[in-house]
């Protein structure tokens, strides 16, 4: 039961990871307020079941749509700025989707919200290696949809507007609309995410969704390899374990997270496994190695 | 009721000035977004409770933390900042991060997670003179701040460190063509702005008596929407916009208004409108 | 007459940038399929000039007119799609893709408009041949593979050339090409705007590079402190007392 639950916030981390590595690591947009729409998902999908008696099943794709409808507006708001008003603006949403939900009380106030239910099929209520199967399912379509959205015009439209946005724009590329996107795709991430987050704590409060949970979401993003899929994957996996790890040194964990992120970026800047990182490269070197030999000794004779 | 209140929100504005300031400088020459500015900060608290078991006077103590958080910018800028100019801008902006939870949570482990008490005088007295009006405590912080600003507007716009800053501003090549020294100018630059937030520190501690590991966070992120609001690495534009802030705040809070924005949330709902008007800041330019 | 056979045509474009006047009230006219020089000195508002014609900014005042049409107030990638695409003075390159992937991005302006285009594939046979064929003629075809940042600063400037001929343009324009190459290079790079304008391209180059401009262009025309100076045939311009003057007193 621990590891289903260790697992589980890992997935979930997961989930926003990638949608955070199409935004800032494909697209460019640095934002430092993911959390705010990890929030938007659970609280829609916590009232749509609370409120409505929605079930799971429908909450789950809605809350993943109103969120990226939502994440778009904000987009919207953001092709006005440039890098780093962006970021800040970004923190800045955080605070105040946050203070929204505490504050108001169709939000459950400072409370929070209670009573979500757990998913049941068919009268069966999901035990937590079961709900896991979800979270696994998810990630898993997250996953595919990721490798597909790259293999896109779209993808390659994000990805030049995230490496240089002035020669995107002279190759006929109308960034602002792209950068909507990436924030509508990388919120709808975010937004099932949430929604699977409040139906398995079954209790949410806003103080879950706030800026610090935003830093460890960019800096799972950054540490496994901004702008590629495998950094998001292994960077949640990395840090999302790290405190079940260390849990021995527990007074010490944030000064271990602190000091992690430091020699990370100081020592290693492209994450992990990164375009660039010493683990990609020497990948790549192995397998130049092992392809290369053969092709030389053809041309010699 | 209403001087009060004016004196409230002017010494806020000043300390957010303070914090702020050394943000938007560093932002001005180097282009990067200095999270753990806010860890410096704390940093000049600690230095001045320390200080204080060897003197009470406030004026000794505030220069003790000037220097001994000046010292920490500089390293931190050679060791952190500097190998990482190349890199996309995330990378150095999460290392700042790093920092900044890394010295918090040092400063809970070194001075531990309670509250301590600055227990410093003003020199002359001043902290007891008091009216009606304004608070012997406010006068203090007042005087202090605008004395440091009136310096460091000295250094920027008066001498020739000042220009080597604003040289490199515009760019590091053509400046480097004009014989003046990046390194050094660089380094100054962050030896001056994290010794005003040291300052900053300080002052905090004293106007409320308490200095703690988290004492960082909210001006963190709040001199952030400052900087961005006065226009990224406009030195007066922050001044402003600190002033402005802070007397906003301390009207709103008392206002009808209060239970809908909470006190720290307010810059941020400011920092979304001012953005949505003029994309670069009130007095941005570009 | 003179209408139909002009590409582009500016009219008392002036821009000021925070009370800098980078542009005053300057005029031009470009032939079709004619290599044309805009020289002049360091902030003389060349590259000013073609972000205005490309889009990058509006200018304060005057008119771009573009086959025609007013492309004034186009954006960059509207006038993209209408063909005019340029490479820039700093090298612009797409650095973690590769070079193949940097030229795909061309490719792309007939789709970028078309939502349902969007989630199909890009690296179609079809589009692939094409850009080889690019890659192959600006002579990179072998670094098709290679992550654009990796490459020297020549070859990149020779991607960004193929990246801009992807878009189909009518009108390319070139800022500063020679910049930071080898005599060797440059060579090759002019062989290379050549063949760009054997295939009916209009090309618009800024270039220190005097050797360049005489070879190669058709017309050119001298801004100084965003004024023009002089225009006409690079002959014309060499002997042009004002222009020497602009150069001379530069140097002096």
């Amino acid at each position: 039961m621990y590891y289903a639950t260790v697992a589980i916030t890992v997935g979930i981390f997961m989930m926003l990871t990638m949608g955070l590595n199409i935004i800032t690591g494909y697209t460019g947009q640095v934002s430092l307020g993911h959390a705010a729409f990890f929030g938007i998902g659970a609280y829609t999908s916590a009232l749509l079941s609370v409120k409505a008696g929605v079930p799971f099943w429908f909450a789950l794709p809605l809350a993943g749509l109103i969120t990226a409808a939502i994440g778009a507006i904000l987009g919207a708001i953001s092709t006005r700025l440039h890098d780093d008003s962006l970021a800040i603006t970004t923190i800045g949403i955080n605070f105040v989707v946050v203070s929204v939900f505490q504050y108001t009380q169709f939000f459950g106030g400072a409370l929070g919200i209670g009573g979500i239910r757990y998913p049941s099929v068919f009268g069966h209520t999901l035990t937590k290696p079961e709900y896991l199967l979800v979270v696994v399912l998810c990630i898993l379509l997250g996953i595919w949809f990721d490798r597909r959205l790259v293999r896109s015009w779209l993808g390659l439209a994000l990805r030049a507007v995230g490496q240089n946005e002035e020669a995107a724009q002279s190759l006929g590329v109308p960034s602002a609309r792209f950068k909507i996107a990436a924030f509508a795709i990388g919120t709808a991430y975010a937004g099932v995410a949430g929604s699977l987050y409040a139906h398995f704590m079954t209790f949410i409060n806003a103080r879950d969704f706030g800026f610090p949970t935003s830093i460890s979401i960019i800096s799972m993003a950054v540490f496994g390899g901004l702008g590629t899929l495998r950094g998001a994957i292994l960077g949640s996996l990395a840090l999302g374990l790290a405190p079940e790890v260390f849990r021995p040194l527990v007074n010490y964990r944030n000064l271990m997270y602190g000091a992690l992120l430091v020699l990370m970026m100081r020592f290693q800047p492209s994450g992990l496994i990164g375009d660039g990182s010493f683990i990609w490269e020497s990948r790549q070197r192995v397998t130049l190695r092992l392809y290369k030999p053969k092709a030389v000794s053809g041309g010699e004779k | 009721m209403l001087w009060q209140q004016l004196a409230n929100g002017a010494t806020m504005g000043m300390i957010y000035a303070l914090i702020t300031l050394g943000l938007t400088m560093v932002y001005g020459v180097l282009r990067i977004l200095h999270i753990s500015h806010a860890g410096i900060f704390a940093f000049g608290g600690y230095i001045a409770v320390a200080a204080s078991r060897v003197s009470q006077n406030l004026a000794l103590v505030v220069a003790a933390a000037m220097l001994g958080c000046g010292i920490m910018g500089v390293l931190m800028q050679k060791w952190l900042y500097r190998p990482l100019l190349a890199e996309s801008k995330v990378v150095s902006l999460i290392a700042s991060i790093g920092m900044f939870i890394f010295m918090e949570d040092l400063f809970r482990l070194m001075a531990g997670p309670y509250v301590l008490p600055l227990p410093v005088l003003a020199p002359l007295g001043l902290d007891r003179f008091e009216t009606a009006h304004i608070t012997g405590n406010q006068l203090v912080v007042l005087i202090a701040s605008i004395a440091l600003l009136i310096v460091a507007w000295f250094l920027i716009n008066r001498t020739r460190l000042g220009l080597a800053w604003r040289a490199t501003e515009q760019d590091f090549e053509t400046a480097s063509a004009f014989g003046i020294n990046i390194d050094r100018a660089v380094a100054s630059n962050f030896f001056l702005g994290s010794a005003v937030a040291g300052a900053a520190g300080v002052l905090v501690g004293f106007y409320y008596n308490s200095v703690y590991p988290t004492m960082g966070s909210v001006p963190a992120y709040k001199a952030m929407a400052i900087a961005v609001m006065g226009g990224l690495g406009n030195v007066w534009g922050t001044v402003i916009a600190s002033l402005i802030l802070g007397l906003v705040e301390t009207f709103l809070v008392t206002s009808p208004l209060a239970f809908i924005l909470p006190r720290d949330s307010i810059a941020f709902v400011a920092l979304i409108l001012v953005l949505l008007f003029r994309p670069h800041g009130l007095f941005g330019r570009r | 007459m003179a209408e139909t056979h002009d590409i582009l045509v500016i009219e008392h474009v002036s821009k000021q940038f925070y009370g800098v006047q980078a542009l005053r009230d300057v005029s031009l006219r470009v032939g079709r399929a004619m290599i044309f020089g805009i020289v002049g000195p360091n902030g003389a508002g060349k590259t000013t000039l073609f972000n205005i014609v490309s889009g990058a900014y509006p200018p304060t005042s005057g008119f771009v007119i573009f086959e025609g049409k007013d492309i004034t107030q186009l954006p960059a990638a509207e006038t993209a799609r209408l063909g005019i695409a340029r490479t820039f003075q700093i090298v612009h390159s797409f650095r973690n893709m590769t070079v193949l992937d940097n030229v795909i991005v061309g490719c792309g302006h007939r789709v970028y408009g078309k939502v349902s285009r969007l989630a199909s594939e890009y690296k179609t046979y079809e589009i692939r041949g094409k850009s080889m064929a690019l890659l192959q003629m600006v002579g990179l075809a072998e670094h098709a593979d290679t992550l654009a940042g990796k490459l020297p600063i020549a070859q990149q400037r020779r991607m960004e050339v193929a990246r801009a001929l992807a878009l189909d343009p009518k009108l390319l324009l070139l800022d500063e090409p020679c910049a930071g190459l080898t005599y060797g290079e440059t060579e090759s790079l002019m062989d290379l705007v050549y063949k760009v304008r054997e295939t009916g391209v209009t090309v618009v180059m800024v270039e220190h590079n005097m050797g360049v401009i005489m070879n190669l262009c058709d017309e050119v025309a001298v801004l100084d402190f965003g004024v023009k100076i002089a225009q006409g045939s690079p002959h014309e311009i060499a002997i042009d007392p004002r222009v020497i003057e602009a150069y001379l007193g530069k140097e002096a």
